[in-house]
């Protein structure tokens, strides 16, 4: 009970904040609105139980990109103005949007996502002791008998941090790599496009 | 949930009320005698000189460009870490690779002059 | 000892407002009873630390006196021990001068805004075994980024001043927090291995002797004190200290961001910056000085907390003779020393340690071989840094400074 009003005060919190990034008068009052939904994300990451993942949120987002955001809106000519933020293009953009909108919804609903059962198991060489916090998702898994119940007797302990560390280095290995190098290009191709 | 995230979601609650708290008791008891001069922007006691607005200087995007790439690097390490007593020494290589291709950007940086402060 | 009796006072606690609370229905109590708890443990720790916050302003003041050769407030109270208040009643009473420029909600808000990063760090604080509030798995992450969302309301402060120089003291600002960021918590990764957690009491306790042991067994000042001290200056820098405070300075830019703020909405930066002071040294005691554990197992009948407490107050006291001794960098040496030398130092030492613990750890040498190579790792990083800092010294230009040589008439010492 509670877990379904907290949830439907963050998604409200963060859907408000998103629509109120497109409505605001000045952009700088929009970015301040789009760190709110950034902030509203990270705490649905948490209530999904990607503890990690809703930590990073906060401090990769709200730390990093919103500074970055802010300070690119700081290079609009004009950073006080207030302007209308509606035109008169209405009903294209409602259908551009709404279709857009309409394709996301769909492929959310019907696809089949692969659950959180798929790096936890003994198999994988960590074996998760009784008493870990896997998130609710995992819970359920493991009472629909998707997934095999944390082993009591385990004696390693390693958490969802350290799994996730250890499919990087294994099953995600090139992924990893290939971050550095699109971190790389990103870097390279910011500076040359800024020293313009 | 064994974690205590709900008592993180109420001291942030409680955390946000203690400025509010003290505005409350700052508005009850301070004078309030406002004027046009007391509230004119502040310019070391002169009047304002031309627009609010800055010339904006690229350095600030470059410096904040750098470092979101580099919290990124640390988002990787840290799970990188954490794992470290249970991975292969060829993690250390793996690593190694990813630290250096980031060195690399780190030194075009510093190369090119985005690591400078006008 | 210590430990079996807060646990038991919490317990009993709990079933006290259980049974205050048997008219709910019966589905409700166990949700209200967890909140309610919450609500006291977070009221609790609050009230602690703004009395800490209060006190380390006069300690600061005391302390930073006598580096000064002077003595420090001492009319208000035996030993001036009354001045936090009466600068909480001059601070309350002020008038509130808002401009009416101003972006009034991007205004107010950035005021108040500045205080819950600071403040919400707390809630991973071990301050005892059994008295840390939340003990998340990922405690040590979420505190730096909580921290790091500190930048977001300094703009708002900055930008809805509507002042010129409040919004270059806010980018200012902004920018460097943000360029020592990354030596902060980079700097931590070596600990990281060496721990195996981000789990703040797990942390602790690998570094013995009450904990479960581990590997090191030892506090990680002594196997990574490059990363300690790379740290303590990230950290400084941080929460804009000196001789990090090129933002804050009185006779640089007015006062930067919170030039167009008075009374009590000043305060809330000045709240701030001191929940973060005892903050970072709360964590770094923790991450580096063995948290709540005493050095030696036969001084365990101290209490955790009183030895915690103790790091604290000593990690608070090192940033406050940092403040009354080293004069400030200038904002382009700042940049320059976060990028240029602490960056790739704490690579170096993340890539050494993450080596000397395959080769050495892994294949089970003797502690005592161990710790030899982190001492040598640790020297190398020394050189390093020293060798740093005498390159960049050269390559800026910096005039050698002569004490005994006259002045020449432009100035500059010969």
């Amino acid at each position: 009970m509670i877990e379904q009003g907290a949830f439907i005060a963050i998604a409200a919190v963060t859907l408000i904040a998103a629509c109120a990034v497109v409505v605001a008068r000045t952009v700088f009052v929009s970015a301040l609105w789009l760190v709110l939904s950034f902030v509203g994300i990270a705490g649905l990451y948490i209530m999904a139980g990607a503890y990690f993942l809703g930590v990073v949120q906060v401090l990769v987002y709200v730390g990093a990109i919103s500074v970055l955001i802010l300070f690119a809106v700081m290079l609009t000519r004009n950073v006080m103005a207030e302007e209308s933020p509606f035109n008169r293009e209405t009903v294209i953009s409602f259908m551009v949007v709404g279709s857009l909108f309409g394709v996301l919804a769909i492929a959310g609903y019907t696809a089949d996502w692969p659950l959180t059962h798929g790096a936890v198991t003994p198999a994988n060489g960590l074996a998760v002791p009784a008493g870990t916090d896997l998130g609710a998702s995992a819970a359920l898994a493991v009472a629909a008998g998707a997934m095999p119940a944390a082993d009591p007797g385990a004696a390693t302990m390693p958490g969802t941090v350290a799994m996730l560390g250890r499919s990087l280095m294994s099953e995600h290995l090139l992924a990893f790599e290939v971050m550095s190098i699109i971190l790389l290009v990103a870097l390279v191709g910011a500076i040359v496009i800024a020293r313009d | 949930m064994s974690e205590s995230w709900v008592f993180v979601a109420v001291f942030a609650l409680i955390a946000l009320s203690i400025p509010l708290i003290g505005l409350l008791m700052a508005f009850a008891l301070r004078p309030k005698r406002s004027g046009p001069i007391k509230n004119s922007t502040y310019e070391c006691g002169l009047e304002t000189i031309g627009e609010t607005w800055i010339q904006f200087k690229v350095q600030y995007y470059l410096f904040a460009l750098v470092f979101v790439l580099f919290d990124v690097e640390t988002v990787f390490l840290y799970p990188w870490a954490v794992a470290y007593n249970h991975l292969p020494l060829f993690a250390l290589v793996e690593m190694f690779v990813f630290l250096f291709i980031l060195g690399v950007g780190l030194v075009y940086a510093w190369r090119k002059g985005a690591l400078e402060w006008v | 000892m210590t430990d079996a009796w807060v646990v038991l006072q919490a317990s009993g606690l709990r079933e006290s407002l259980a049974g205050l609370l048997s008219r709910l229905p019966e589905g409700a109590i166990a949700p209200t009873v967890e909140l309610l708890m919450a609500v006291l443990k977070a009221t609790a720790i609050v009230l602690v630390i703004q009395l800490g916050m209060l006190y380390s302003t006069w300690l600061e003041r005391k302390f930073i006196a006598r580096i000064q050769d002077r003595v420090g407030p001492n009319r208000i109270g035996l030993f001036g021990l009354g001045v936090p208040f009466a600068d909480m009643v001059k601070i309350l009473t002020k008038e509130d001068i808002t401009p009416t420029a101003a972006h009034r909600w991007v205004y107010n808000l950035g005021a108040v805004l500045v205080v819950p990063p600071a403040l919400l760090g707390f809630a991973v604080i071990a301050f005892d075994r059994h008295l840390i509030a939340a003990d998340l798995s990922v405690g040590i992450l979420f505190f730096f980024a909580v921290a790091s969302t500190s930048v977001i309301p300094i703009f708002m402060a900055g930008w809805g001043s509507r002042n010129k120089y409040a919004l270059i003291g806010a980018m200012r600002a902004v920018a460097q927090i943000v360029s020592y960021e990354i030596p902060q918590v980079l700097s931590l990764v070596g600990v990281l291995l060496l721990a195996g957690t981000l789990g703040v009491n797990e942390l602790i306790a690998s570094q013995g002797p009450l904990g479960d042991g581990g590997f090191p067994g030892v506090w990680f000042v002594f196997l990574q004190p490059i990363a300690f001290i790379i740290f303590l200056i990230a950290t400084s820098a941080e929460i804009e200290r000196t001789p990090f405070d090129i933002p804050d300075a009185e006779s640089e830019i007015i006062a930067g961001y919170h030039t167009e703020y008075s009374g009590i909405k000043f305060g809330m930066f000045y709240l701030a910056l001191y929940f973060a002071t005892i903050a970072a040294a709360a964590i770094g005691a923790i991450l580096f000085l063995g948290g709540w554990q005493p050095p030696f197992a036969f001084l365990a009948f101290v209490p955790g907390w009183a030895w915690m407490t103790g790091k604290t107050v000593l990690l608070v006291l090192v940033f406050m003779w940092l403040r009354g001794t080293l004069p400030r960098l200038r904002a382009d040496q700042l940049m320059a020393f976060a990028w240029k030398i602490l960056v790739p130092l704490t690579l170096v030492n993340l890539l050494l340690t993450g080596l000397i613990g395959k080769l050495l750890y892994a294949a089970e040498q003797p502690p005592l071989v161990v710790f030899a190579a982190f001492t040598v790792s640790n020297a190398v990083l020394l050189g390093l840094l020293l060798w740093l800092i005498a390159w960049w010294r050269e390559r800026d230009g910096a005039p050698a400074v002569r004490f005994d040589a006259p002045l020449a008439p432009s100035g500059r010492t010969a």
